[in-house]
C-alpha cells in the first residue's frame, strides 16, 4: 500500500549548541525548532592496530541531556557532520552507531549530511582525516558510490534524509553527461535527486560562496536545480580571505543571500524550514541581540513564504517507497513545469 | 578505484603533502592533470589554511598550559611542525590532544616540565570524558593517574594562565587525576606546608583547564 508522509512546516530554527542555551531559552517563542548535530555531543577515540583504524564515539551525557531538554520544548532535526558520506574507502560507520543511539532517545523529523568526504584509508590500512570537508568530483563514479548510501539513509530512520550542498575552494572535476555538457554542481545534485528519494538541504550561503569564488550567476544556476526537492534552507554569514568567501558561520547573513532567499522561496513548494547557522564563537562577536535579529529576519521571510505557497506532500521512506511510481516522486522535468525566471 | 586515489591525493594536498598523489597508480590522465594543476592553485592554499586554523584552534583550546609553556620556551615552531607534518586523524579535541602529546614526546627540545604538563592535560580531558561518558569506561581510563612535578603545580599552572613568571624553586609534588575527583584533579595528600597555605587550589584553576 502506498503511503504519504506529510512533513510539518516548521518555520525558522537555529543550530543547537550548549553555549546557545540561554539564547534559545530566552527566545523559545520565536525559535520553531532546533537543528542538532549529534557529533558535537560526543568525543572521539581512535585506535590504530594491525586491523586498521577504529573510531569510537562517546556521548557526553551532560551535553546530551541539555540537548534532550530542548527537544521537549521544540521539534528537533538532525544535521550530521561526521559521516563522510563520499569516502571511497567507506563511510564512518561509527557515526551511524552514534546516530542510532541518539535516535533511541530523541525523535527527529529528518536528518541530513554534507555532500563531501573527510576520511580516506591509506594503502597500509591506516586512516587519515582531511581536517575539513572536501568536495567530491562531479563524476559518474562518485554518483554510483553515493546513491546506494543515500538511499540507505532514506530508509534507516523512517524519516526523510536530506543531502546538503557545500562550499568548496578547489576547482571542479567533472564527468561529461550524455548531452555532451560537463556536469557542474547543480547537475550533480540533480543526478543525486533523480536517482534517490532524498530531499535537498539547500545551503544558500554555501551556494553563494561558490558563485562568488568561481564566478557564476547563482540565480541562473539555481533555476536548473530541482527546487521541488528542497526541504530545508540554510543561511549563514562568513568572511572573505585572500579573495575567497569562506563558509565559517561567523557573522550576519550577507544582503545578497537575503535577496537570494527572498527570490527562491516561492519556487520551493516543499520547503519546511529555514535554519540560521552560526558558530558558538559568534555569540561573543555578534551578541545575542544580533543573532536574534537574524532569526527574526528569517521569520519575516518565512511568513512571506507561507503567504505564497500551499499544501504539499513528500514521498514516504521505507519499503513502501519502492512501490512508488516515478510519477509520485518529484519529477525530473522541473525545468519545463516549474520554470522560474532569473 | 580512481576515486580513492583522487581522495588520497586531496587529503595529502590539504596538509601540504604531494607524496600520496605521487604514489597513486589508478588515476586517469584527466584526474592526474586536474590534481596537478590544483597543487599551485589559490583554492588549495585556502583549503590548507582553513584546515590549519581549525587544528590550531583545537590544540590551543585543549592544551592551553602546554601551548603557553612552548611559547615561553621559544618552541612555537613545534606547533607549526605538528600541524604541517602530522596527518589529521580526527576533528575531535581528545583525539587531537592525544596525537599532540605523542608528537611532543618525540621532540628532544621539549623539557620534562612540558612533557609532564601535556600528560596532565591529556589525563584531565580523559578524566572529564570518562566522568560524563554514556558508555562504560575501560579500567585504564577509570584508574587514578599520578604525575610528578618538580615545581609547585599550583604556582606553575597559575603562572601559565595569568602570564606571570614561572616558579623557579625546585619542589617535588604529585598531582592525581581521576574521573572520581570533584574537579578531576588534586594535589596528592602529601603536600608541604607551603602549598597547604596557598589560596589557590584546584577548584579555582580547573575551569580554565576544562572549558
Amino acid at each position: 500500500m502506498l503511503q504519504q508522509k506529510t512533513l510539518r512546516r516548521l518555520g525558522v530554527g537555529i543550530n543547537y549548541h550548549w553555549d546557545f542555551h540561554d539564547l534559545i531559552r530566552n527566545n523559545i517563542d520565536s525559535i520553531d525548532y532546533i537543528e542538532v548535530s549529534p557529533d558535537i555531543l560526543c568525543e572521539e577515540k581512535i585506535c590504530t592496530d594491525a586491523d586498521g583504524t577504529k573510531r569510537y564515539f562517546s556521548m557526553d551525557e551532560r551535553k546530551l541531556q541539555d540537548a534532550l531538554a530542548f527537544g521537549k520544548l521544540c521539534p528537533v532535526i538532525v544535521h550530521g557532520l561526521g559521516l563522510s558520506i563520499g569516502s571511497a574507502s567507506g563511510w564512518n560507520n561509527d557515526y551511524l552507531t552514534m546516530l542510532d543511539q541518539y535516535a533511541a532517545q530523541q525523535q527527529f523529523l529528518w536528518h541530513s549530511e554534507h555532500l563531501g568526504f573527510t576520511l580516506v584509508k591509506n594503502q597500509d590500512g591506516s586512516e587519515d582525516h582531511a581536517g575539513l570537508l572536501l568536495p567530491l568530483p562531479f563524476t559518474t563514479e562518485a554518483l554510483a558510490l553515493l546513491c546506494p548510501r543515500i538511499q540507505h539513509l532514506c530508509n534507516r530512520y523512517s524519516v526523510p534524509f536530506l543531502i546538503e550542498n557545500t562550499t568548496y575552494y578547489l576547482s571542479e572535476f567533472s564527468t561529461t553527461g550524455a548531452d555532451g555538457r560537463r556536469w557542474d554542481e547543480v547537475e550533480f545534485l540533480n543526478q543525486i535527486l533523480t536517482h534517490t528519494e532524498c530531499g535537498l538541504l539547500l545551503d544558500l550561503y554555501n551556494f553563494y560562496c561558490n558563485a562568488i569564488n568561481f564566478g557564476f550567476d547563482p540565480y541562473a544556476a539555481l533555476v536548473r536545480l530541482q527546487l521541488d526537492r528542497v526541504i530545508e534552507i540554510h543561511v549563514a554569514g562568513g568572511v572573505t580571505h585572500e579573495g575567497f568567501l569562506l563558509d565559517v558561520h561567523s557573522s550576519e547573513v550577507p544582503e545578497a543571500v537575503w535577496e537570494l532567499l527572498e527570490w527562491i522561496l516561492p519556487h520551493c513548494p516543499n520547503l519546511c524550514a529555514i535554519t540560521y547557522e552560526v558558530l558558538e564563537q559568534a555569540l561573543q562577536l555578534m551578541g545575542e541581540a544580533q543573532i536574534v535579529a537574524q532569526l527574526k529576519r528569517c521569520k519575516s521571510l518565512w511568513n512571506y513564504y507561507l503567504h505564497c505557497t500551499c499544501t504539499y506532500h513528500l514521498p514516504c521512506t521505507g519499503p513502501e517507497a519502492e512501490e512508488m511510481s516515478d510519477a509520485r516522486l518529484p519529477s525530473q522535468d522541473y525545468r519545463e513545469t516549474n520554470h522560474v525566471a532569473a | 578505484m580512481s576515486l580513492l586515489d583522487v581522495q588520497r591525493s586531496l587529503v595529502g594536498f590539504a596538509r601540504g603533502s604531494s607524496t600520496e598523489f605521487q604514489g597513486c597508480d589508478n588515476l586517469t590522465r584527466a584526474e592526474y592533470e586536474w590534481l596537478k594543476q590544483l597543487q599551485d592553485s589559490p583554492g588549495l592554499q585556502v583549503t590548507q589554511q582553513i584546515q590549519q586554523w581549525w587544528r590550531i584552534a583545537r590544540v590551543c583550546a585543549s592544551a592551553p598550559l602546554t601551548i603557553e609553556l612552548l611559547k615561553r620556551a621559544g618552541l612555537e615552531e613545534l606547533i607549526v611542525e605538528y600541524i604541517t607534518t602530522e596527518p589529521v586523524r580526527s576533528l575531535f579535541f581528545v583525539a587531537e590532544l592525544e596525537q599532540f602529546k605523542c608528537f611532543l614526546q618525540r621532540q628532544i627540545a621539549v623539557d620534562v616540565t612540558t612533557h609532564r604538563v601535556i600528560e596532565f592535560e591529556v589525563a584531565l580531558k580523559n578524566a572529564y570524558q570518562t566522568s560524563v561518558s554514556s558508555t562504560s569506561a575501560s579500567a585504564a581510563t577509570e584508574a587514578p593517574q599520578q604525575f610528578h612535578f618538580t615545581q609547585n603545580p599550583i604556582q606553575l599552572f597559575t603562572a601559565l594562565l595569568t602570564g606571570t613568571p614561572l616558579p623557579t624553586a625546585v619542589e617535588h609534588h604529585c598531582v592525581i587525576v581521576s574521573p572520581d575527583l570533584p574537579q578531576h584533579w588534586c594535589l596528592a595528600p602529601k603536600v608541604d606546608n607551603l602549598i597547604a597555605k596557598m589560596p589557590n587550589n584546584a577548584e579555582q584553576i580547573s575551569p580554565a583547564l576544562t572549558s
